[in-house]
């Protein structure tokens, strides 16, 4: 192997030792990139010249300022946050508790349940992990709840948000793929359904084998009687269930771009704001509260006034938008280095290198496909999903295009399967101890009582649960095929 | 140091200040998308001549000032993503160590390239008179364009700030409120 080839394994291997150092992950990329390029430019000029830098602004023009699917991300990450900062989401959770307090591990499946419906609006791992970990956890222990049980629970609920879509992973990965979105959400919806139920039977079946695990939660929790409890139910559980179906289901059946869904979830998640934190109030409907019947504490009663309200909503605007503003930036500020550094890489033949390396191991399709998912699998040890599907994929994505499973799963649905399998694979990493990071993210917040081992041996079963899953899917390609071939045609 | 600190301070306000104003562009964006949408499929009416393209077009416009005007906001917030895996052991000497030896190599050599060629790549747009490569789209994209410099410019700044408090830190003279933010890592 000659020397020029070297150079973009150096470069990679380079940028995995410097991210240790824990410099943003955005600016390594395009000082690596720079550093790689300076290099060549000094070894010889035919490997790389400054004019060549003249391309970067126009791919970061042509692939980030001029994509119209793009501006999907920050509206999904609006509408999440919106959710959670209107106490949308703690209301849905508590709803849920009540709802289920009758079935065994029934706060263990209000987690999962909530997990799947809000799904759609999380995202970042780290973040939803957190806010799970924050709103149910010490609920689950202060009832006495096995703590790894409710660890295992929460870590696995909070990450599967990232298949279940709306997810902004699917939206980057179908990007770089250059392939639809919307048949990426459509395929993503029975695997996704699949490892939540996957949760729920495995949560019931363990709570009624050792109901020490869970105790019941008192019957006389939450409001008792039916009336009560259909206002609970109108107030908490529809409004955000049906701007999910609404904001899903429209993509579902191809009646909006992604683009679209997200600006009008976006907009009905501050509507539904608007109406739980200022109108709600305002004609007298008390908040919802978690009391056992008989210490109902004193009615709150307040004096705030209307305008008052609607100043203090729009402080929570406000607030959204800046934390929207902060994750979106961070999220293309990683697009900018990882477009820096995937030219220079691909400038230096990087792209060939690596395929020409994996195709001299002489794996066949199914070795090369066990081969990627191994790596990603490492990967997701360390990095989020935004690094490796900016920095992975696209050196993926030409040896994806030459999978061939004959048979199994037909050529033009391969990719989607990929994608599946890949995001399944990224989901299982991040719980997988001792590095999974979900789990160093739940342990950062958990009550202190909390010791990392409890979480690691609480995440296994989940572990497993998610590797058979994920085996489904590699035997049974349908699972994720089957509904877009039915709705998209 | 006590002038370079607040050197500092004026650019973090200035940052902020910029952040504050383009946070809102995120907003108009769902407005704007919604209001496609409702001409869309509701029939609300489009006046003085305008035409979808035109509204899609300016969805991406105001994403671009979306992100582009708040990154090097976010860096001063601490909002980029960092791998904290080993940062978590390192003293507090050690992190400013490394945030200075990466503000140096890496973040503001990569910053000046880009600069440099995204200007140019802006400049050529505006002498042109370029227009969207749609006909009916919208016209001045130099003014879309010029995001990707004034990005890079304002991650500079933020740099730069970075910089005079890594140095302040390093010589024990940076306000612990300060010295929090830097060491604490991702929000």
């Amino acid at each position: 192997m000659g020397f020029e080839e070297l150079l973009p394994l150096a470069m990679f291997a380079t940028l995995a030792v410097l991210l240790f150092t824990g410099f943003p992950v955005a600016f390594v990329l395009g000082g690596v990139g720079l550093g790689y390029a300076l290099l060549a430019i000094w070894i010889d000029p035919f490997l790389f010249d400054w004019p060549q830098f003249g391309a970067i602004p126009s791919r970061i023009y042509g692939a980030v300022s001029e994509n119209l699917l793009l501006t999907a991300i920050p509206m999904f990450i609006l509408m999440g946050t919106m959710l959670e900062r209107s106490g949308i989401a703690r209301d849905l959770l508590n709803c849920l508790q009540v709802l289920l307090r009758r079935v065994p591990g029934g706060l263990a499946l209000a987690v999962t349940l909530m997990g799947t419906i809000l799904a759609a609006t999380t995202g970042i791992i780290g973040a939803s992990v957190v806010m799970m970990s924050l709103l149910a956890l010490p609920v689950m222990i202060e009832r006495g709840y096995d703590p790894r049980l409710s660890t295992g629970t929460i870590a696995a609920s909070g990450t599967l948000g990232i298949l279940i879509p709306p997810s902004i992973m699917l939206v980057i990965m179908a990007d770089l793929l250059g392939r639809s979105v919307g048949n990426l959400f459509v395929a993503a919806v029975f695997p996704g359904l699949m490892l939540a139920s996957l949760y729920v039977v495995y949560i019931v079946v363990r709570c009624t084998l050792n109901p020490a695990l869970a105790p019941k939660l008192d019957k006389d929790i939450g409001p008792q009687t039916l009336g009560p409890i259909l206002v609970m139910v109108l107030r908490s559980f529809i409004p955000p269930v049906l701007l999910i179906m609404a904001v899903l289901g429209s993509i579902l059946m191809g009646l909006a771009t992604p683009t679209e869904a997200a600006g009008v979830g976006a907009l009905g998640s501050i509507l539904l704001g608007l109406f739980n934190l200022v109108i709600l109030p305002a004609i007298g409907v008390q908040e919802m509260q978690m009391f056992v019947a008989g210490e109902e504490g004193p009615k709150v009663v307040d004096h705030i006034g209307f305008g008052q309200r609607l100043k203090d909503f729009w402080g929570v605007v406000g607030d959204v938008m800046e934390r929207t503003a902060m994750t979106n930036a961070m999220i293309f500020g990683l697009f900018m280095g990882a477009t820096m550094f995937s030219f220079v890489f691909r400038s230096l033949g990087g792209d060939n290198i690596i395929v020409d390396l994996i195709e001299s191991l002489g794996l066949g399709s199914w070795g090369l496909l066990f081969l990627l998912m191994g790596i990603v699998f490492v990967l997701g040890f360390f990095f989020d999903w935004i690094e490796i599907t900016l920095i992975v994929l696209p050196v993926f994505a030409p040896i994806i295009e030459l999978l061939d499973f004959g048979d199994h799963v037909a050529r033009v649905d391969m990719v989607y399967w990929f994608a599946i399998l890949l995001a399944v694979n990224l989901q299982t990493s991040f719980l997988t101890p001792p590095f999974g990071f979900a789990l160093f993210y739940m342990k950062a917040v958990a009550p202190p009582s909390i010791k990392i081992q409890q979480i690691y041996a609480g995440i296994v079963p989940f572990v497993l649960l998610q590797l058979f899953g994920l085996l489904m899917i590699i035997i049974f390609p349908e699972i994720a095929l089957w509904l877009p071939r039915v709705l998209l045609n | 140091m006590q002038s370079l600190l607040s050197l500092s301070a004026r650019l973090d306000q200035i940052l902020a200040f910029i952040a504050g104003i383009a946070k809102w562009s995120g907003l108009l964006l769902v407005v704007v998308v919604c209001y496609d949408v409702s001409t869309r499929y509701l029939g609300v009416p489009k006046p003085f001549g305008l035409n979808s393209t035109m509204v899609q077009e300016s969805e991406y416009w105001l994403h671009s000032y979306f992100f582009t005007l708040v990154l090097g906001y976010a860096y001063i917030k601490g909002a980029h993503v960092r791998i904290d895996l080993l940062r978590d052991a390192f003293s507090p000497r050690g992190k400013y160590f490394i945030e200075l030896l990466g503000i140096l190599l890496f973040l503001l050599p990569y910053l000046a390239v880009v600069i440099y060629y995204s200007s140019a790549y802006t400049h050529v747009s505006f002498l042109e008179g370029e227009v969207s490569k749609s006909i009916i789209g919208l016209p001045y994209s130099w003014a879309l364009k010029i995001t990707i410099p004034i990005m890079f410019i304002l991650m500079g700044l933020a740099g730069i700030s970075q910089l005079i408090k890594v140095v302040a830190g390093l010589a024990g003279k940076l306000p612990p409120a300060q010295a929090d933010e830097i060491l604490g890592g991702e929000i």
